[in-house]
């Protein structure tokens, strides 16, 4: 789809759509960057699309997020584009790479202010603060679960900078899951085994 | 009509593949599952791990009934599951209760008596560092042929489906449970790969599940073919190690929701913590 390039004056489509990522028709149309966006953001989105066709695929973003000194697994490029595109293509259009750059950011904030030790990691103690910043309440023993995944030496956690937004995303993403099923009235989620699937299988097997 | 056909999804979609019909007979009998257990390793490319005779039934990890009767397999013998092995386990494969069992830890882990002999030389062919353990590397390195990798992935599922525990070491007992369940799984891709093409699309996915127990629509066959395809959707299709890794995995879930819908009505009610508790688990590295 060539053509599809950051222009100084964006389509009008863009406009059309809200920011919301639930909207099924984003992808039938060009993505393109909203007004206002920051030229770097632009300029980062060119630099990334290597082969010029107007999409970042995970290759692509991988190898751009990899080279501020930390290291990006393929599994967590793949949480991202499924955060910000909605979708399991691995293809991200301006708009959605615009939003991503965005949360990067504020997530690699977060990350620093609550790496009080300056060691590029945080810990599991730091961990659930840094959750409570991002407005996530999760139960102890979802904390638990979470060190054991990650823990396998048995030492204590700490997440680098790459599996800190693997595990932000999934526990962000998921909980977002859950509450779009929930009931007020109950606080249980209602989900019939279709939806729990869709809903489940993008976190498991990014 | 006690309405026990796997092939034909219940009317309702609810997807379990019990097949109960709809108003009456929901309580019947207990549903039948095609036997699962883990199957064979990959086609033998003069590897050691060439299918040992049928002799064992294989492990049932989930303690699941046998498969159907009268259901015989349709390409090949080496499908231990389909003989007479029937519950639990005809030639001692099973290791009655260790799954997941708190006291398997607290023993050491050593060959069930009368494990063939060529299972014993297995272990001792991948065990390169003689410590009498598997790790996952090693197991990786025994799996993987001259043509294809054996993914770090679906080694580590494997590992905890048989040992309950992230660890990454297991001991002849469980590598005795994984042989055997991979003998089997070997048998399941060979039966749906139906046009030989060494991976497996959404159709033959489709009824691999099926004779699995487990009936999904065709949006999520989509999903579960794109995101364990190796080449990122343009096959659209699965190799060995991540088909094992998929129907694990949708077992698994399935499982659990299974245990949430106490009421067989196709859906499930959780509270937050139980819903983050039940999904991690799967998020394996």
């Amino acid at each position: 789809m060539a053509g599809i390039v950051a222009s100084p004056n964006p389509t009008p489509f863009g406009s059309l759509f809200p920011g919301s990522n639930a909207n099924p028709f984003a992808s039938l149309l060009p993505s393109s960057f909203p007004p206002g966006t920051p030229q770097h953001i632009v300029d980062a989105f060119r630099y990334s699309d290597k082969d010029g066709n107007g999409f970042i695929d995970d290759q692509e973003l991988k190898a751009v997020l990899s080279t501020c000194n930390h290291g990006f697994s393929l599994r967590t490029i793949h949480l991202l584009m499924y955060s910000f595109t909605a979708t399991n293509t691995r293809l991200m259009g301006p708009k959605e790479f615009t939003q991503m750059f965005t949360s990067l950011q504020q997530w690699r904030d977060v990350f620093e202010k609550n790496d009080r030790d300056r060691n590029g990691k945080i810990e599991f103690h730091e961990l659930q603060q840094t959750f409570q910043t991002l407005g996530l309440n999760v139960p102890t023993a979802v904390l638990n679960l979470l060190l054991l995944k990650y823990d396998r030496t048995g030492k204590s956690l700490a997440l680098d900078y790459d599996k800190f937004i693997e595990c932000c995303i999934t526990v962000k993403g998921l909980t977002n899951k859950f509450k779009e099923n929930e009931s007020a009235a109950t606080g249980l989620a209602t989900f019939s085994y279709e939806s729990f699937l869709l809903s489940v299988l993008p976190f498991v097997v990014a | 009509m006690s309405g026990y056909n796997n092939n034909n999804p219940p009317p309702h979609g609810y997807g379990y593949g019990y097949a109960y019909t709809a108003g009456s007979g929901a309580g019947a009998a207990p549903p039948t599952y095609a036997a699962s257990p883990y199957g064979a390793p990959p086609p033998p490319t003069a590897s050691p791990y060439a299918p040992a005779p049928s002799a064992y039934g294989a492990p049932q990890p989930y303690s699941q009934p046998p498969s159907r009767p009268g259901d015989k397999p349709h390409k090949h013998e080496s499908a231990p599951s389909y003989h007479g092995g029937g519950g639990g386990g005809g030639g001692g494969g099973g290791g009655g209760g260790g799954y997941g069992s708190p006291f398997a830890a607290l023993v050491p882990s050593t060959f069930p008596p009368g494990t063939d002999p060529s299972v014993v030389a297995c272990f001792q062919i991948a065990d390169q560092d003689g410590s009498g353990l598997i790790d996952d590397k090693e197991l990786q390195r025994a799996l993987s042929s001259y043509n294809q990798s054996f993914s770090l992935r679906t080694v580590h599922l494997l590992m905890y489906t048989f040992t309950g525990t992230n660890t990454r070491k297991i001991g002849p007992k469980e590598f005795t449970q994984v042989f055997y369940s991979l003998q089997n799984w070997r048998a399941i891709f060979e039966r749906f790969d139906r046009d030989r093409s060494g991976r497996i699309d959404a159709s033959e996915l489709q009824e691999a599940l099926l004779s699995l127990g487990y009936t999904v629509s065709p949006v999520v066959l989509d999903l579960l073919v794109s995101k364990f395809d190796k080449t990122g959707g343009k096959s659209k299709a699965i190799e060995y190690d991540n088909f094992i890794e998929c129907c694990l995995t949708v077992k698994g879930l399935t499982e659990k929701f299974k245990e949430k819908d106490t009421n067989y009505s196709g859906s499930a009610n959780f509270t937050y913590e139980s819903f983050m508790l039940t999904v991690l688990p799967f998020l394996i590295a």
